[in-house]
């Protein structure tokens, strides 16, 4: 549905300089999808989003929807694109001159609804995000969920096929990002409308996308299904958006790897986090093994884990226990430094 | 004291009355220079630097001219619109061309006050940017402009009060005639008086009127 190719953004500093924001991106996102973009702050993705609807001008490269390609646009057929493209902010952007209705109503005005029609529209818009009882209040008067609720519905009034989230939860408690990403999921499934969505938390990806690329200095380093990604990151950044305490070690520990001792991460991808395969280990091996760190982790429904262990023993029995993960069909790294 | 009335009651009308037109047409002509002054800027909805740098220029430069000179000035603009470079009519050129400026700067101000945001978001929903300037900019700063509007008609007053030095009328020619001329400084002290109320009553009607206007907000 949405195809990204070779986008860069290059800004010119006023003193000549220039700075790369985007570099090289390629991305395929089908329709129905739920897809994240997740990276640190700074790492690019607002820039990213905003040259879907091309908010910000790419300086090369190509955005298609729907066959259509974006950059190609002039003003008129651009403004008529976005009216097929909502978009959700961080800081929900609501008028604060009109209320939760004319604030719906906003994007039907532009389109040039006829008021009746809009007044229809607006009632079953609040209706799907569930504030039919607040139409008359002002944003002043909403608490952050609500507000985001009232973006959402002006989001969705003009009937778009691509929702655009911007950090739509970044400045919501983590009760109300819950109830605010429910509702996308119900949108995505309902409506079958796609969505794209930006964010620094992990958690935001793992509970509702489905593929996700990780962002990094402006270029897509890693990309794949959220299980994937996140199960088996092959990146520093992937790790560092993963439970932390699987991957923190203290700082004190020894990293230095002998023949007798290995200090080793291991990734149970799937189903394999419920086996008891480290106890297998130790009884045939013989090897003492020492827990350091580890988490056990759900994404959509999929149980993965990652054990940070230290095996001691002789060599023979070392090399024959990480011989074995290996047979098991874990992944298995060494462990250089903490973190 | 009738006599006193007499005099005094003209030249309130006649400032209310200079004062009103003047203030209508420096908005008519500043509001949209304002407007112009923002969305031209660099990175706004309708970039268009080397406009906006002229025009920048151009408001700076009349608003370096005194207002005493400026009226001197326009004297001949004045006989050629109007027909006559004297009187309370002929007046309302100057204070127009002088305000408009100023009005400009205010509504500049002003509408600099939204968040980029909310015109971002009205962009993303394909407005347009007549759309976006009347629908989001102008409504989500009214209470702003509304004081903004506030001091440029208590300015004019007090340009208008000046307007008198060369024959304007209005209650600036009285204090003149009688306080400055004829050394009369209780009309003087009446006119002052006048002023002063027209001036809280000015303000106090913007304040309350913004206060309304963003009660809900």
């Amino acid at each position: 549905m949405i195809t990204i190719k070779n986008l860069n953004k290059v800004y010119i500093t006023p003193n000549g300089g220039k700075i790369t924001a985007l570099k090289n991106i390629n991305l395929n996102i089908e329709k129905g999808d739920i897809f994240g973009i997740v990276g640190l702050s700074g790492a690019g993705k607002s820039t990213l989003i905003r040259c879907i609807n091309r908010l910000e001008e790419p300086t090369t490269g190509k955005v298609i929807i729907d066959g259509v390609d974006i950059t190609n646009l002039n003003i008129r057929e651009l403004r008529n694109a976005r009216k097929k493209i909502g978009m959700i902010f961080q800081h929900f952007n609501l008028l604060n001159s009109r209320n939760v209705e004319d604030n719906v109503a906003f994007p039907l005005e532009i389109v040039g609804m006829p008021k009746t029609e809009i007044k229809k529209r607006v009632s079953k818009l609040l209706n799907l995000v569930g504030l039919e009882d607040r139409a008359k209040h002002y944003p002043s008067e909403l608490s952050g969920g609500q507000k985001q609720r009232v973006g959402i519905a002006r989001a969705l009034a003009n009937d778009p096929k691509l929702l655009l989230c911007d950090e739509a939860t970044s400045a919501l408690d983590p009760q109300t990002t819950k109830s605010i990403l429910a509702l996308l999921k119900q949108i995505n499934k309902t409506l079958g409308i796609t969505i794209i969505l930006i964010t620094h938390e992990m958690s935001v990806i793992k509970e509702i996308c489905n593929r996700v690329a990780v962002i990094e200095r402006g270029e897509i380093i890693e990309q794949g299904t959220v299980f994937d990604v996140f199960s088996q990151p092959k990146t520093l950044t992937a790790k560092a958006f993963l439970n932390r305490s699987a991957y923190e070690l203290p700082d004190d520990i020894n990293v230095n790897q002998t023949a007798n001792r290995r200090l080793i991460r291991i990734f149970f991808p799937r189903d394999s986090a419920r086996k008891p395969i480290i106890s297998r280990m130790i009884r045939m091996f013989e090897v003492d093994v020492n827990i350091l760190a580890g988490a056990i982790d759900k994404i959509q429904d999929q149980t993965f884990g990652t054990l940070t262990v230290e095996i001691t023993g002789s060599k023979k029995q070392v090399s024959g226990a990480i011989n074995f993960l290996y047979n098991e069909n874990l992944e298995v790294e060494e462990v250089r430094k903490s973190g | 004291m009738d006599d006193i009335m007499s005099l005094l009651i003209p030249s309130v009308l006649e400032t209310v009355y200079m004062v009103t037109f003047s203030t209508i047409i420096a908005l008519l002509i500043g509001f949209p220079l304002g407007i112009i002054l923002v969305i031209t800027e660099k990175g706004h909805i309708c970039e268009m630097p080397l406009l906006n740098k002229v025009l920048s220029t151009i408001i700076n430069v009349c608003r370096s001219v005194p207002y005493i000179i400026l009226m001197i000035v326009l004297l001949p603009v004045s006989r050629w619109i109007i027909g006559t470079s004297i009187g309370t009519t002929a007046s309302i050129v100057p204070l127009s061309i002088a305000a408009a400026p100023f009005v400009a700067r205010i509504i500049e101000s002003s509408l600099k006050e939204i968040e980029w945001g909310k015109i971002e978001a009205a962009l993303s929903m394909g407005a347009s940017t007549l759309q976006i300037i009347f629908k989001v900019m102008i409504p989500e700063t009214l209470p702003s402009l509304v004081l903004g509007i506030t001091i440029t008609v208590i300015s004019v007053l007090g340009y208008s009060a000046m307007a008198g030095a060369i024959g304007g009328g209005g209650l600036g020619s009285l204090a003149i005639i009688y306080g400055y001329q004829r050394f009369d400084y209780k009309i003087m002290n009446i006119t002052l008086v006048i002023l002063i109320i027209m001036v809280q009553i000015i303000q106090s009607a913007g304040n309350g009127l913004a206060k309304k206007i963003s009660k809900n907000r």
